[in-house]
């Protein structure tokens, strides 16, 4: 548990210290992510740091408790421009199921076609 | 004295005690009501902190300098255990990988894209955009990217959850609208646009449905988290 614990803040240290040092612009703690997600495809991911990971990622929520009260701050900017707010998160959401649904159909129908094309020829 | 007292009592207790408290009762609250979508411990917590606060006759900003230090010194690190989920929905997916990744990542490319058009065309100011522009992000990777664009992360974190359960009541009838069928399909769909909550709501309808909505949800989140990238190549 310790070991995967330590394991997580290294990987978000080695994130957010590449960006601080390189000025890069992808924050730290999706760069460790990242790192970590290639390590495991490198090495594998031990159960051990699995069913940590697990059980910090169920408390995870935890912490969007001081954002969302910080967010009451903010109740001005949300009750001016919520008609803003409202359409842009129902567009978006909208966007992105048709978006995602359709390229992956589309996607799927190429490949198949493909397939076919490909036995067709073969039977030639 | 007495103020004295009073600071050193709101201190210790406002964050430390107060937020997982909240958050306990939140988890319960959820429970109560069968686990519905609409009912979200976080937001329940924000609720129950807020009238704490009220009825102790504090500040929010009191809260928030005794909850954040300690909060966001362990977002980060419990950020990126992100990757545990990643990695165990990667698995599954072999030898359709490629196209699974291009379509999530058009995905989250059109919710971002969309989410700045819309709002600045209904004249929301430059905070407020950044603020919407990351919401296809798992709350986490969203309020990183958002600070990293010049957004206020505290709203991005409300933003994503409201969207979440907007996406999740949304997207099942909006798919079958579009003749969306295939299980796979509309668990990537729904994974991009509702994150969690969606993966969750998803996971109930079908096992299928769900583990793409997993997936959907993580390649979301890679994605996003590449949107700084591009943001400062287009400000610029």
């Amino acid at each position: 548990m310790l070991r995967a614990l330590l394991l997580f803040a290294a990987a978000y240290t080695l994130g957010e210290g590449a960006r601080r040092l390189l000025h890069l612009p992808v924050p730290g703690a999706a760069r460790g992510m990242m790192l970590l997600f290639l390590l495991f495809v490198r090495r594998g991911m031990p159960a051990a740091v699995e069913r940590t990971g697990r059980r910090v990622l169920y408390l995870l929520p935890l912490f969007f408790v001081p954002p969302g009260v910080a967010a009451v701050e903010h109740a001005t900017l949300i009750v001016r421009y919520w008609p803003a707010i409202v359409a842009a998160l129902t567009g978006s959401s909208v966007a992105a199921l048709l978006v995602t649904g359709f390229a992956l159909l589309a996607f799927e129908r190429n490949e198949a076609a493909g397939r076919a094309n490909l036995a067709a020829r073969e039977q030639e | 004295m007495m103020t004295a007292w009073h600071a050193l009592a709101v201190q210790l207790s406002a964050g430390p005690l107060l937020t997982p408290a909240a958050y306990g009762a939140g988890v319960a609250l959820q429970r109560r009501c069968g686990h519905h979508m609409l009912a979200n411990p976080v937001l329940f917590a924000v609720v129950i902190v807020v009238a704490v606060l009220y009825v102790a006759g504090l500040s929010c900003a009191d809260y928030i300098v005794s909850a954040e230090p300690m909060m966001m010194m362990m977002l980060g690190p419990a950020t990126v255990a992100l990757a545990v989920p990643l990695y165990a929905h990667a698995g599954q997916i072999r030898g359709s990988a490629a196209r699974l990744v291009a379509a999530a990542g058009l995905g989250a490319a059109a919710a971002a894209a969309s989410a700045v058009a819309i709002a600045w065309m209904c004249g929301a100011p430059a905070v407020l955009v950044r603020s919407l522009a990351p919401k296809s992000a798992t709350t986490a990777i969203a309020m990183a990217v958002s600070a990293q664009i010049g957004g206020l992360p505290a709203l991005t974190a409300v933003v994503v959850t409201t969207s979440a359960i907007a996406g999740a009541m949304l997207g099942s009838s909006v798919l079958t609208l579009a003749g969306l069928r295939d299980p796979r399909i509309r668990g990537l769909a729904i994974g991009v646009a509702a994150q969690v909550i969606g993966t969750a709501y998803a996971l109930a309808r079908d096992q299928t449905e769900g583990a793409y909505a997993g997936l959907g949800m993580a390649l979301a989140g890679v994605f996003t988290g590449l949107l700084p990238t591009v943001w400062h190549a287009v400000t610029v």
